[in-house]
């Protein structure tokens, strides 16, 4: 018979018990080995989220930036809301889209954090936050959107608010289709989105 | 599944459909989006009459006014009863025997050439099937091997099946299954590597078989599990992630891609999308397939 | 869609995570005369244009689990569909995002929001169409 029983190492293998030295832990989140780097992220999580926080503006790896996010999210660390807001805004698209990606995961922790997004005056941060909205729970997703799209100029964050309320939106709604028609009568694609909102916002009618 | 409420029309007539529990073509639409978003499942077309009458039934389960009133309350608690009901109700978990065999058919063809090219011969191939269940799928990838693999002969092979339910494991180890579990397994392989068991009705695995595939408890979202399970080449982890929310299917990935050697597969179950999911894996098409596996150097953000 | 190239219609492959820029996109382009996929998200994106082999791709910048930058850095490394012509949309406020692109391999680059005549014209542009 080729197949063979495998053996399995059930004994706490923890490899000649490393340090947890905050220290130690960001330098081997510098490591060349891509293990070790990833043992690291899993054992600051544990210990000190705050090294994790640090590491963030220098990883490079993929992998490992999806790694740590997913522990802080995992380990509910208390700053992560405001820390992966402030991310919505990093010059790298990667670490912009991987910090919508904790925020939709968290739900309605993000709450607080997203809606202090929804007001930057940075019409691309907005953007991120908008992403993050329909995870939020419905009734205050709702709430945000109405609010937003009241006042929002830009046509970009516009159609991605359309785009969460589509997902979220009900009958509460169907009051801003008008005047957001009139006020973005020139784009094309927000008047498309525009059809779609009401379709489906007639369909939640009393 | 929760039967249909009683109904005062008969049962024997094709009966209209109850306007609580209907579930037009357009509540299935947005539907089907909501649930992609949140699950990562597809339904195709030709199953759209199947997943309205499920749905219909978990109107009924929970006392929904509407299929309007059950989708809202989705909508408002993703990870709540209803939705665990929902998913329930619209994937099917019997566990079976050379289940979505075709999958076994791409380990052979596809990943193993893969994962044992320029290997010595001395080191073994490593399979994980997680979850196990009672076994049917750790055993039919060892049956299917055996039966389908030319290169079974030239390595030494590992199959480790692992659950959370220890109650399943200890099923597993007894590997005696009813006809229903074996129906889709070919006669020929039935007979090499089955007896009946004596006294009550149903099929014994071999110990040559049995033996081999090593079982054992775990959590995919332990932490640990990387240095429980190290070095794998590939795994199956099929029907499982659907059940868990963003935050516990990032964890789970990561795990998963800890337990993987650089280079090695992943197979999830078919209503499942790993590009859904996670951009930790490298997609590879293999004719009208697509495998997945962990990269063999790191991918870089910038 | 994997008759593409043999002379039929042009094909195009729209990625973006929002449904109504999909929609939107799909509506404009399919009534333009060219057979339409769409993807989800940069990942999503990779495999269905390993699996069509699609004439032209739009992709959004932003999506969730993988970028449109990191969806043609992936793309321009597979041997088989690493020279499909790739337009990237983003919102104007990006300029590092549109160095990013061009570096990617990206080889075009639209403004959101996408107007009618612009999506039309890179479009058959990119497929080697005949202008209309």
């Amino acid at each position: 018979m080729p197949l063979v029983r495998a053996t399995l190492e059930q004994e706490a293998a923890e490899p000649a018990a490393r340090s947890d030295d905050p220290a130690d832990l960001a330098a081997e989140l510098r490591s060349e080995d891509d293990a070790v780097r990833r043992d690291a992220a899993r054992r600051a999580a544990q210990r000190h989220p705050e090294v994790l926080f640090e590491a963030l503006d220098d990883v490079r790896s993929a992998d490992l930036l999806e790694l740590i996010l997913s522990q802080l999210t995992t380990h509910r660390a208390e700053m992560l809301p405001d820390r992966l807001a402030e991310m919505l805004a990093d010059p790298e698209p990667t670490r912009r889209n991987r910090a919508v990606d904790c925020l939709t995961a968290m739900g309605a922790e993000a709450e607080p954090a997203i809606a202090r997004a929804l007001r930057s005056n940075d019409a691309d941060v907005r953007i991120q936050a908008l992403a993050v909205v329909p995870s939020l729970p419905a009734e205050r997703a709702e709430a945000l959107l109405i609010d937003l799209l009241g006042w929002e100029p830009d046509p970009n964050a516009c159609n991605c608010a359309l785009e969460a309320l589509l997902q979220v939106g009900t009958h509460a709604s169907q009051h801003l289709i008008a005047p957001l028609s009139q006020r973005f009568a020139q784009e094309p694609s927000i008047e498309f989105a525009l059809v779609l909102l009401g379709e489906r916002l007639a369909e939640d009618a009393p | 599944m929760i039967a249909r409420a009683a109904s005062r029309r008969t049962a024997e007539t094709e009966a209209p459909a109850d306007p609580c529990t209907e579930v037009t073509e357009s509540d299935l639409a947005r539907f089907a989006e909501f649930f992609h978003k949140r699950t990562g499942i597809t339904f195709p077309p030709h199953r759209s009459a199947l997943v309205r009458k499920r749905l219909g039934d978990c109107i009924v389960e929970y006392g929904a006014a509407s299929f309007r009133d059950l989708f809202l309350r989705l909508r408002t608690r993703p990870g709540g009863p209803e939705m665990q009901s929902v998913i329930n109700a619209l994937t099917v978990n019997e566990t079976f025997f050379y289940r979505e065999a075709h999958q076994f058919d791409q380990l052979v063809k596809h990943a193993l050439p893969q994962v044992t090219a320029r290997r010595p011969a001395n080191r073994p191939v490593r399979i994980l099937s997680m979850p196990c269940s009672t076994g049917e799928e750790p055993y039919s990838i060892a049956i299917y091997l055996l039966e389908n693999w030319p290169d079974v002969d030239r390595f030494d092979v590992e199959i480790i099946g692992t659950d959370i339910d220890t109650d399943a494991i200890t099923k597993a180890r007894q590997a005696r299954y009813g006809s229903r579990s074996v129906s889709r397994l070919p006669q020929s392989a039935l007979k090499r590597y089955f007896r009946l068991s004596s006294g009550a009705a149903g099929y014994q695995l071999v110990p040559g078989v049995a033996d081999a595939v090593q079982l054992a408890p775990s959590n995919l979202l332990d932490r640990e599990i990387a240095r429980q399970f190290k070095a794998i080449d590939v795994v199956f982890c099929r029907n499982l992630l659907i059940y868990f929310d963003d935050s516990a299917r990032s964890v789970a990935m990561n795990n998963l891609y800890d337990c993987l050697r650089p280079g090695g597969y992943i197979f999830v179950g078919h209503s499942e999308s790993i590009s859904r999911m996670t951009s930790l894996f490298e997609p590879q098409r293999v004719g009208e397939h697509m495998l997945h596996r962990k990269p063999m150097r790191a991918r870089s953000v910038t | 869609m994997s008759e593409a190239g043999t002379g039929g219609a042009k094909s195009v492959l729209i990625v973006d995570d929002a449904v109504t820029i999909r929609a939107y996109l799909e509506r404009l382009l399919r009534d333009d005369g060219f057979e339409v996929t769409t993807a989800v998200n940069g990942a999503d994106g990779l495999e269905k244009a390993m699996m069509l082999e699609p004439d032209v791709i739009i992709c959004d910048l932003n999506m969730p689990q993988m970028t449109g930058i990191e969806m043609v850095r992936a793309l321009r490394e597979n041997a088989e569909v690493g020279q499909t012509p790739v337009t990237m949309l983003s919102s104007e406020g990006d300029t590092h995002d549109l160095a990013q692109a061009e570096a990617a391999g990206a080889n075009y680059y639209m403004k959101k929001p996408p107007q009618p005549e612009q999506v039309r014209m890179v479009s058959r542009l990119m497929s080697g169409r005949a202008p209309a």
